[in-house]
């Protein structure tokens, strides 16, 4: 029997890293698909679903959880058990802090045009209703007219 | 002057520095994706009261208005003729229990009544769960789906919180 020699290597092996970098581009393409200001909402507050197809947009944002209530990320005052603490300032069902932080956002050059602005609603579901109420009539008094209520979109 | 290092023919380019890039990216991106699709249900301001679809009133008022009370026994429809009651599926009312199916169809026969109206107030109680004042906002908007789907009163109008018990 012949005995096949095996040939020593004496070189460093190199990776070939080419089709490995190509697989993790396409990822990146792919996972950057995902990305949309618009389409990313706060991940501490569960949204409810519904069967829509309108497109959500960017715009001034009210973020209410069972816990705060925030715009643009701000918070702007905390609820307790779900309802407005009587420590905060009322007057009827208007809420003083968030009117006045809704009204420093509308004084912002952003909102530009003549249509009534905007307001991009993002709420908990679990979230009484008289919570919501109060903050879109303030919302309604510091003069947004039109709402989006985000939802997740249901098939 | 310095000479230039001549490049060995069909050597491979050094991807290392861009594979190592692309690995941080990938994870900050995975964290930042969310694999959910928003969409959103446009609602015009919020009325201050809603006629009672009840009372004396009643047959001035619902000849005018299509409107959808949540209460803690279910719902109750106006601007069908009278007061329509739909109990929910179960005992106790939870936010699954609503009978959304009924809702719906008692809308089409409420398009069917008010062909042009395209608005429905919708009357929550104090303590509904938004996700249920969606849900009925969900079903008053249209019937099916696609080449099927039917719009029923896509613009919703929230009334203020404590018109239904």
């Amino acid at each position: 029997m012949r005995r096949t020699r095996r040939r020593r290597i004496e070189e460093t092996p190199t990776v070939m890293l080419t089709s490995m970098t190509d697989m993790f581009t396409l990822i990146l393409v792919f996972l950057l698909h995902f990305i949309d200001p618009a389409m990313s909402a706060d991940p501490t507050v569960q949204l409810p679903s519904a069967a829509t197809t309108d497109a959500a947009a960017e715009g001034t944002t009210l973020t209410i959880t069972p816990d705060a209530v925030r715009l643009n990320a701000k918070t702007v005052f905390g609820l307790s058990g779900g309802q407005v603490p009587s420590t905060v300032e009322r007057d009827g069902k208007l809420i003083v802090p968030l009117y006045d932080a809704l009204r420093a956002v509308q004084k912002q050059p952003a909102g530009t045009g003549t249509e009534e602005p905007l307001l991009r609603v993002e709420c908990d579901k679990s979230v009484p209703y008289t919570v919501v109420s109060d903050a879109l009539h303030t919302a309604g008094s510091a003069g947004f007219g039109r709402f989006q209520l985000v939802v997740i979109q249901k098939e | 002057m310095a000479s230039r290092a001549r490049t060995p023919e069909g050597a491979d380019l050094d991807v290392v520095p861009i594979m190592s890039l692309i690995m941080h990216l990938i994870p900050m991106l995975l964290l930042s994706v969310r694999f959910t699709y928003l969409a959103q249900l446009p609602s015009g301001r919020v009325v201050p009261s809603v006629p009672a679809p009840s009372g004396d009133a009643l047959a001035e008022q619902e000849a005018k208005v299509v409107s959808v009370r949540i209460t803690a026994q279910g719902f109750t429809v106006g601007g069908l003729g009278g007061d329509h009651q739909i109990p929910c599926t179960a005992a106790l009312c939870a936010p699954d229990t609503y009978d959304y199916a009924s809702l719906t169809a008692a809308m089409v026969e409420a398009k069917r009544q008010h062909p042009t109206e395209t608005r429905v107030v919708v009357a929550p109680g104090r303590d509904t769960p938004y996700e249920v004042v969606i849900a009925v906002m969900g079903a008053t908007r249209s019937r099916g789906k696609g080449a099927f789907k039917e719009v029923l009163f896509p613009n919703a109008l929230l009334a203020d919180d404590g018109v239904a018990p």
